[in-house]
């Protein structure tokens, strides 16, 4: 019993190690005065999250709660639009925030849709 | 090789931050889960906010460890997103909408709170010893 959740606390961390330096490197590239970067991280993985919450245990546990919740982040959205509002463009920051929402919620629900279909 | 050190200290850190969100959502059951959740984005928006504050007194490693590892590890994204679509699916708009904005608004407010009080009081340590080194000079 303890070796079974052993391995899958191991391999969820793995998971979300990888899933952290990807964000940190997608972010390298992507991210400048419009943090392009994080969005694409979060919106990708919203949509592979509702894939795979469909699927057997333990890929949700792994994929869905190590790697993709690691590589998508809501601190930083959040950190990002506060300074863009400290750097008088508060209407951008807000915008973003709300384009995170909206376009991550509606392809997490594109995903809902496919999940069944592929698992 | 700065590079790498700042990669691999994201790593450890996001691992850890995630390992927290898990056992924190486990321990606190799924009918919590929505308002675990919404805490632990809000704690994290809030701790990176005041490690951006920091940032100039932190090597990049560490502000990659703490903040864009393990603050960035332990809020996400995803869940939110799935818990708000599936809410949709179940016909529950109001839901869906009042945790949405709920959500946007506190971690916003959070990540700018953060940034403050960590500048605030970073201002008053550094005013502090002056006023001490006055009062020693005239007694």
């Amino acid at each position: 019993m303890m070796d079974i959740l052993g391995v899958l606390i191991a391999f969820t961390a793995l998971a979300a190690a990888a899933g952290a330096a990807i964000r940190y490197v997608v972010g390298g590239y992507l991210n400048g005065d419009f943090p392009l970067g994080t969005l694409a991280v979060n919106l990708v993985a919203s949509f592979l999250l509702g894939v795979i919450v469909a699927a057997d245990d333990p890929l949700p546990t792994i994929v869905g709660i190590g790697a993709l919740g690691a590589v998508s982040t809501w601190s930083t959205a959040a950190n990002e639009a506060a300074e863009l509002a400290r750097t008088d463009r508060a209407a951008l920051g807000v915008t973003y925030l709300g384009l995170t929402v909206s376009s991550g919620v509606l392809l997490a629900w594109f995903g809902l849709q496919l999940g069944p279909v592929l698992f | 090789m700065a590079r790498f050190g700042s990669l691999l200290a994201v790593a450890v850190g996001g691992a850890t931050g995630s390992l927290a969100r898990w056992g924190l959502l486990v321990q606190t059951g799924e009918d919590a889960s929505t308002l675990t959740l919404f805490g632990l984005n809000v704690f994290g928006s809030l701790l990176l906010g005041g490690l951006i504050a920091h940032r100039e007194r932190l090597s990049n490693e560490v502000f990659a460890l703490l903040g864009t590892g393990f603050a960035g590890g332990l809020t996400t994204f995803s869940t939110f997103a799935v818990a708000v679509a599936q809410k949709l699916e179940d016909g529950e708009l109001l839901d869906a909408f009042s945790n949405s904005i709920a959500t946007l608004v506190t971690t916003l407010v959070a990540a700018g709170l953060g940034y403050r009080l960590v500048r605030l009081s970073g201002a008053r340590a550094r005013s502090a010893p002056r006023l001490r080194k006055i009062g020693r000079s005239r007694r």
